[in-house]
């Protein structure tokens, strides 16, 4: 009926969806990393990360060393990868870093897991982040959410019914 | 006529009264003037259409190549927003409505507590003399959270009379 009360309610909506999607933005470019926050999903690199274990990346470094702990990205295999680098050395033609990597709780290195063809990771090209910090087990809930088809419909009811209830603003 | 409201809830409050002061003050003579609320919405609506073009773009390009749009669209998202929060702070200041009637314009401003009835009201005539008022929000609500439109009319009548006589004092 009242064509600016409707635009205004559908706003607040709004901002809450474009304020988060431009933080994480913000942050990705402060990071130089598209994806700035991981949660790890495997256990190759226990005792360090567990499954669950968020992650928090940077990738405004030139090089890595060794020790290091990477989130690298196999082209076109989607599913990111966090292992340690155990190997470095720089392509003497092009002056690129090259790693070798290989989870903590894995027998062997990473080469198997490398594009076809390929021994080494290239740091400017295939690794997506440095490791700087993390925080214990939270991510769990993702991945609860994202393996449980219950979970989704349960959170979304959740939400769905906490916007009913509350109307402060 | 209208819904009852949860008179413990002071947004619910704040928002009744909200919607009722355009009829109020068309009942006492005045016209609404809108360029509060849509310089709002537009400053609002451009805040999402940044975010939903960043959004898309992350969609649409790989990182490497969106990543100089996407530093203008954050640089410039961030700007946007600092210019609502100045425009919340110092422009809007809590006006709940602006009106005009022949030669005089009225600005109404509200600031409400939080877990209090009492709320405070600003009246502002052309000549920016203004009227400061505390005042309690049960005046206005009966038990059953009905507003009471006709107190709440009087209630500004006797105000704006007040304001009107000190004009010529």
């Amino acid at each position: 009926m009242n064509l600016r009360l409707e635009l205004t309610r559908f706003l607040s909506l709004g901002y809450v969806l474009s304020s988060s999607f431009m933080f994480w933005m913000g942050l990705s470019l402060f990071t130089d990393c598209h994806s700035p926050i991981v949660v790890v999903l495997s256990g190759s690199m226990e005792p360090a990360f567990q499954r669950g274990d968020i992650l928090f990346l940077w990738n405004r470094n030139e090089k890595n060393n060794v020790g290091d702990v990477v989130v690298y990205e196999v082209a076109g295999k989607s599913i990111p990868i966090v292992h340690r680098v155990l190997k470095q050395h720089y392509d003497r033609s092009t002056g690129e870093q090259l790693l070798l990597t290989k989870g903590d709780n894995n027998n062997g290195d990473d080469v198997p897991l490398y594009a076809r063809g390929n021994y080494y990771l290239n740091k400017t090209k295939d690794v997506v982040g440095t490791v700087k910090g993390y925080i214990p087990q939270l991510g769990y809930v993702t991945i609860w959410i994202s393996e449980n088809k219950y979970a989704k419909f349960g959170l979304l009811g959740l939400l769905a019914l906490s916007s009913l209830i509350s109307s402060e603003d | 006529m209208s819904k009852p409201i949860n008179v413990y809830a002071v947004p619910e409050v704040r928002k009744a009264l909200d919607e009722a002061l355009p009829e109020i003050f068309s009942r006492l003579g005045y016209t609404q003037t809108f360029k509060l609320i849509d310089t709002k919405l537009i400053l609002g609506y451009s805040l999402v259409v940044f975010a939903a073009a960043s959004f898309l773009l992350d969609k649409k390009l790989p990182w490497e190549q969106s990543k100089p749009y996407q530093q203008v669209l954050v640089a410039l998202y961030m700007i946007l927003s600092a210019v609502q929060l100045w425009f919340n702070k110092f422009v809007e200041k809590g006006t709940v409505y602006q009106g005009v009637k022949k030669n005089d314009t009225v600005s109404v401003g509200a600031k409400y507590k939080k877990h209090s009835h009492e709320f405070h009201v600003s009246i502002t005539n052309r000549k920016g003399r203004s009227l400061e008022l505390d005042t309690t929000f049960t005046k206005f609500f009966n038990e059953q959270g009905y507003m009471q439109s006709d107190i709440l009319f009087n209630w500004f009548k006797e105000q704006l009379e007040a304001l009107g006589s000190k004009k010529t004092e």
